[in-house]
């Protein structure tokens, strides 16, 4: 699993964004990092008449896959409620 | 006392884009409060409240992280008020001995002053490893080396019976660099936001509880000329009161159609944002929806997707106290354009 950024210029067509810009960012974001890839945050950062809007997001790539080394609590300097509630 | 029902509003000052308005340590809060007292209800994200040690906590206000603000406003999630909850203390195993110290003293701390839930305590088995970066537009970012670890630590929380989770991950030192020193003296981009969301989006996405980052610094040389709105960071030796204040009473994430939801996008009567940062998900869906959206134009930051740019119908406010003037309206079932001058005439359908 990884964080990747990503950066897409889109001509919106006329009508309402979002259901324009969701597909076309996956899609983006399929194409650069994999088919595992899926949308973390974005947001429209500039938008220009020639070129469109520019939108950045932030893709997490890959599974989080079997459990592996577990974290440990730590019993030593956690704060005296936490003794109570392990 | 408003005698009018609450208008459920949306107010988002997105992270990490320099905002005049909130996009310091906590400056948000202010509007937050006044719109939180036009509205009756507000629901907001946590960067807009949080100021290190410095927070305020009104029932009015809910305290929603990021990508659970955007998953409610898309209709996606619906939120439901609790009387409080047991925050788990999440600490990155990068964070140094003395700095680790300060935190859990900072979770002590509002344990026995504010009588807060708080634990149990758990440490990643491996360093976060967070990095930071511009993107570029110049709005902050940043990375993890180890996403894994940090989503593994939160399920083991929530399996030790967390119903939130504050987080406190090891942020590089920077203390020289420019951008440290104009942020601190009010003309720069939260470095951190960037970083910070990343980080609270991947548990809240993964776990469905509510979730928010403070990070974990080497405290910064006296400077006598820091911002006013930059101090609330340099007030003590950790950035967490404010989390664990406002998870500890942070709504319940639930799915639109469950019954003990209280609060729905469709609820929404208002949502506020800067006029030049109209083009996130959380206002693209409320204004599809029909939700008016406030455009402040005083508070101005690096962007520039504005209503004109996105072709979306504003009600322009210079200023969060116009914004809650019109929210006001709004829940008094006034017309805005009632109240400015010239008085616009009534649209008409033409004839076909």
């Amino acid at each position: 699993m990884r964080l990747e950024p990503l950066e897409i210029w889109f001509q919106p067509a006329a009508g309402a964004l979002l259901p324009q810009l969701r597909p076309s960012l996956i899609a983006a974001g399929q194409a650069q990092a994999g088919a595992s890839a899926r949308l973390l945050r974005w947001a429209i950062t500039a938008a220009e008449p020639a070129r469109g809007l520019r939108i950045e997001a932030v893709l997490v790539v890959g599974d989080l896959g079997a459990a592996g080394q577990a974290p440990a609590f730590d019993e030593s300097s956690r704060p005296s409620v936490a003794s109570e509630d392990c | 006392m408003n005698s009018s029902p609450p208008l459920p509003t949306l107010l988002v000052i997105p992270t990490g884009v320099g905002c005049e308005v909130g996009g310091y340590a906590g400056d948000g809060l202010p509007a937050a409060r006044l719109l939180a007292a036009a509205s009756g209800c507000l629901v907001t994200h946590p960067n807009v409240l949080n100021g290190a040690a410095l927070y305020w906590s009104d029932r009015r206000i809910h305290y929603v992280e990021g990508w659970a603000l955007d998953r409610f406003a898309c209709g996606e999630l619906a939120l439901a008020p609790v009387a409080g909850r047991r925050v788990g203390l999440l600490l990155d195993s990068g964070i140094e001995p003395e700095l680790r110290a300060r935190q859990l003293q900072a979770a002590e701390a509002c344990r026995a002053t504010l009588g807060l839930a708080i634990g149990p305590v758990l440490t990643t088995a491996a360093p976060l490893g967070v990095g930071l970066s511009l993107g570029p537009s110049g709005t902050s970012w940043g990375t993890l080396e180890r996403p894994d670890v940090l989503l593994r630590a939160g399920e083991q929380l929530v399996a030790a019976g967390a119903t939130a989770i504050a987080v406190v991950a090891r942020f590089p030192d920077d203390p020289d660099s420019d951008a440290l020193a104009a942020y601190r003296h009010g003309a720069g981009v939260d470095a951190l936001a960037g970083a910070e969301a990343v980080i609270s989006h991947l548990l809240v996405q993964h776990l469905g509880i509510p979730c928010a980052h403070a990070p974990a610094l080497a405290p910064l040389p006296l400077d006598p000329q820091l911002d006013s709105r930059a101090a609330a960071e340099e007030l003590g030796h950790t950035f967490l009161p404010c989390v664990l204040v406002g998870l500890s009473r942070a709504p319940d994430l639930l799915a639109p159609q469950d019954r003990r939801a209280s609060l729905r996008a469709e609820d929404l009567g208002a949502v506020v944002a800067p006029a030049g940062a109209l083009g996130g998900e959380a206002v693209l869906a409320s204004v599809e929806r029909g939700v008016p959206l406030i455009a402040v134009s005083g508070n101005p930051c690096l962007l520039q997707v504005d209503g004109a740019a996105l072709g979306l119908p504003v009600l322009p406010a210079a200023t969060y106290c116009e914004a809650a003037g019109l929210v006001l309206a709004l829940r008094e079932g006034l017309d805005p354009g009632s109240l400015t001058r010239p008085l616009g005439s009534i649209a008409r359908i033409p004839q076909p």
